[in-house]
């Protein structure tokens, strides 16, 4: 008998570290799910949302000074060229997010000298096409997700016009090496 | 087979149970001082260690999902007035601050799920540009936060029993900002009857 308890009790012990520590890693994953869930952003598809407000139930803690642009991509389908026409005055960002949420690289307004924006994300070894003085990435996951950020500080100047500009020429294409 | 089936029945509850843990873990990230520092009333994290950390990550996935790296944006969080009371949807506060050495500064005012609330005024946040300032050189300012009437010129109004939290979010804060996030003078948040 007590060595039936004992065998239970260790059963118990070890859900219970199971339970825990797998909870507390793969939370982050169920949430980025969730939230592609939510943003009905299927892999490789771009999403433009509006400046947000108290309708925006997508993703917690919206800012909403920014007007926000989603891709969930998935690399297995080949190499994917990010390119934006960002000649706009504010702040934006591009940051790129593993599945565990984690945010592994972010460029923002101030390290791009020119108006065009561009970036090479790759998995494994094809990154031999991408175009020529683009920075190349290659994630540690194949599937993650490229958020851009637009700053909009005022809604009822010309300025504004250009930010929803810059963000309609967002341009995320799957390229395939020859 | 009956003993496979309490084997198994055991595993469950040990699993059910190390949940239910985890999630008062994650939760009690924010209260840990190892992870979360104060500066006055608000909280920050002493790093955003997000690829190392999993309680940390789960916890900022939770509150503030996508967030930045701290080289790009960092983030203080208020969920409390200057004498340590939560703060609340019902009652009045003024915060007063100073701007900050960025590229872009906000508050926004959050519920207690973390989302936007609703107000009349469609107003949940004031930033470096749109906030009224209190003097020419544009340094300092003063918020009303709740209230029944407006009284300041900024007025992020509250809505709803429940309790609210502001976020200040300074993008690409200077480097002397960013290294003294512990002493960098803060707005204060009062509690005020109007």
């Amino acid at each position: 008998m007590i060595k039936k308890l004992t065998l239970y009790g260790l059963f118990v012990l070890f859900g219970f570290f199971m339970g825990y520590k797998g909870f507390i890693h793969y939370y982050p994953q169920l949430l980025f799910l969730g939230a592609k869930y939510k943003i009905g952003g299927k892999e490789n598809m771009l999403k433009h949302a509006k400046l947000p407000d108290d309708t925006s139930r997508f993703v917690v803690k919206p800012n909403p000074d920014f007007l926000y642009s989603t891709r969930f991509y998935d690399l297995t389908n080949g190499p994917l060229l990010i390119e934006a026409d960002v000649s706009i005055d504010s702040y934006w960002s591009v940051a790129l997010y593993l599945p565990n949420t984690v945010n592994f690289y972010v460029q923002n307004s101030d390290a791009l000298n020119h108006d065009k924006f561009q970036l090479y994300l790759y998995d494994k070894e094809v990154n031999a096409c991408a175009p020529p003085g683009v920075t190349q990435i290659k994630p540690k996951a194949p599937k993650g997700l490229v958020l851009f950020r637009f700053l909009v500080t005022d809604t009822t100047t010309s300025a504004y016009q250009k930010i929803k500009q810059a963000q309609q020429s967002i341009r995320v294409t799957t390229t395939q090496c020859e | 087979m009956k003993n496979l089936f309490y084997s198994l029945l055991f595993l469950f509850i040990g699993i059910s149970l190390g949940i239910v843990w985890a999630n008062r873990s994650i939760l009690a990230v924010g209260q840990n001082k190892s992870l979360t520092l104060k500066n006055a009333e608000w909280s920050y994290f002493a790093a955003m260690d997000l690829a190392k950390n999993d309680l940390q990550r789960a916890f900022i996935g939770r509150i503030g999902l996508f967030a930045l790296k701290d080289s790009e944006a960092i983030y203080f969080i208020a969920n409390q007035d200057q004498d340590g009371n939560p703060l609340h949807a019902n009652n009045s506060y003024i915060l007063e601050g100073s701007s900050f050495d960025a590229a872009y500064w906000s508050i926004t005012l959050y519920g207690e799920d973390h989302f936007l609330m609703s107000n009349k005024e469609d107003r949940y946040s004031y930033n470096q540009v749109n906030i009224n300032y209190n003097d020419s050189l544009k340094h300092h300012y003063t918020i009303q936060l709740g209230g029944q009437e407006k009284h300041q010129k900024n007025y992020l109004s509250t809505e709803g029993e429940q309790q609210i939290n502001l976020l200040l979010r300074i993008y690409k804060p200077s480097k002397a900002l960013y290294s003294n996030r512990d002493k960098v003078k803060l707005p204060t948040i009062k509690r005020v009857d109007l």
